[in-house]
């Protein structure tokens, strides 16, 4: 079987430009391969777009040596540690990886562990989304074999999205669309947790969109499990702004009460 | 107490000394020739296990002869091969990373640092008459009379 050379310096050929342009800014990260006494770390190309794919790729071929060593009778950790060996050298090969002491964080850090079978990536991610900017750290993990890879927020533990190869190999995937879903998919959970916070279990929803001074405004009014009283939501920001006056129930429980009555008849 | 702040000290000053920079590479050699197998994968992806003698050891480095043509920055496994622990499960095993290889008539002079903190050859150097003390430094006036001590690991 042959063996490439992994390499990550964008000036290599084949690299594309838009990876090339971002050599001086990649920042440092440090790649961590599981059972390995050191990390192994780079100062300038630790950007997940600059190193991401040449890691995967690197991974690949080591997580296949570990099966065909295998194979061939080498016992499974000793083939683990080997292909480990082979990966750690091949990144060793780019002049801009080096060893350096466990336990130091680094602002991406990327996790190999060939017995697993998996790649993690704990990087921060910035975004603008909705007059809203921010820089945000997520984690990606996968199997280094294939299949998609799932994004979480590391602080709530909660799924942002799930990402296809594919898309990972796309130039700047990870500083714009990445970015930008992660961020959207945030703000919807926080609108959501900010929801059930202030209004505890609901019973009912109404919404609809009113017109105020030529903006058009999306409403809720959501019914209380256990006082049965309405809540009334701005649905712009999902921010609580009252609640519905009694006799407005009334007439609104009539609404409902019609609505239901239609149902059953038809 | 004093024992703990010992050992933090101690780990502290092998972690440097892991990763420490070609240049800061300082340390006493001993011409000592010890069993070991080494293993690793040769570029081309094939396994390589073969048994050689140490030409000097140091404690975070080893230079030994190999057949097989290693490259600088290869990461290679060394085993001691002790009275005691021929199987390969019971031998003392360290990574190493090669940083230095020129050619010889018999094969390949290999010069390698030690990645982690395990003592391999402690009970090698402490067998030695008049054993240095555990110093990354030489003296500047080495004795002359102690024909095992080689001069200054620099860059091994």
């Amino acid at each position: 079987m042959s063996s490439r050379n992994i390499t990550v310096s964008a000036a290599s050929p084949g690299e594309d430009r838009a990876r090339a342009d971002k050599t001086q800014a990649g920042g440092p990260a440090g790649v961590e391969i599981v059972n390995f006494p050191q990390i192994l770390y780079t100062r300038t190309f630790g950007d997940p777009d600059m190193l991401f794919i040449p890691l995967l790729d690197a991974a690949r071929e080591a997580y296949g040596m570990v099966e065909r060593l295998s194979s061939h009778g080498e016992n499974r950790a000793n083939a683990v540690m080997l292909s480990g060996m082979h990966l750690a050298s091949s990144l060793l090969r780019d002049s801009s990886f080096s060893l350096v002491a466990r336990g130091i964080s680094h602002e991406h850090s990327y996790i190999v562990d060939l017995t697993a079978g998996t790649l993690r990536v704990s990087t921060r991610l910035y975004a603008s989304v909705s007059r809203r900017t921010s820089l945000f750290k997520v984690e990606m993990a996968g199997n280094i074999a294939g299949g998609p890879f799932v994004v979480r927020n590391p602080l709530q533990g909660t799924v942002l999205m799930q990402v296809e190869e594919e898309k990972l190999r796309q130039p700047n995937f990870f500083a714009t669309e990445m970015a930008q879903e992660c961020l959207r998919a945030q703000i919807e959970k926080e609108r959501a947790g900010l929801i059930e916070e202030s209004m505890g279990p609901a019973s009912g929803e109404v919404r609809v969109i009113i017109t105020v001074a030529g903006n058009k405004i999306p409403v809720t009014l959501r019914q209380k499990e256990h006082s049965g009283t309405w809540d009334i939501i701005d649905g712009r920001m999902q921010e609580w702004v009252g609640t519905l006056a009694p006799d407005m129930e009334v007439q609104l429980k009539n609404v409902t009460k019609s609505l239901q009555d239609l149902f059953v008849q038809k | 107490m004093d024992e703990q702040r010992k050992n933090v000290e101690e780990r502290e000053q092998d972690t440097q000394m892991a990763s420490a920079h070609m240049q800061e590479r300082r340390e006493a050699r001993y011409e000592v020739p010890i069993e070991v197998e080494i293993s690793g994968l040769t570029r081309d992806g094939q396994v390589f296990h073969e048994r050689t003698f140490t030409r000097d050891v140091s404690e975070w480095g080893c230079g030994f002869i190999a057949s097989v043509e290693l490259k600088v920055d290869d990461i290679i496994a060394v085993s001691v091969i002790s009275p005691g622990a021929e199987e390969p499960a019971t031998r003392p095993t360290s990574l190493f990373q090669v940083v230095r290889v020129t050619r010889e008539a018999d094969g390949w002079l290999v010069g390698a640092w030690k990645m982690n903190r395990e003592k391999m050859w402690s009970p090698y150097l402490e067998k030695l008459p008049e054993q240095a003390p555990a110093s990354t430094e030489l003296p500047e006036e080495a004795d002359p009379a102690r024909g095992d001590r080689l001069e200054r690991d620099r860059e091994r």
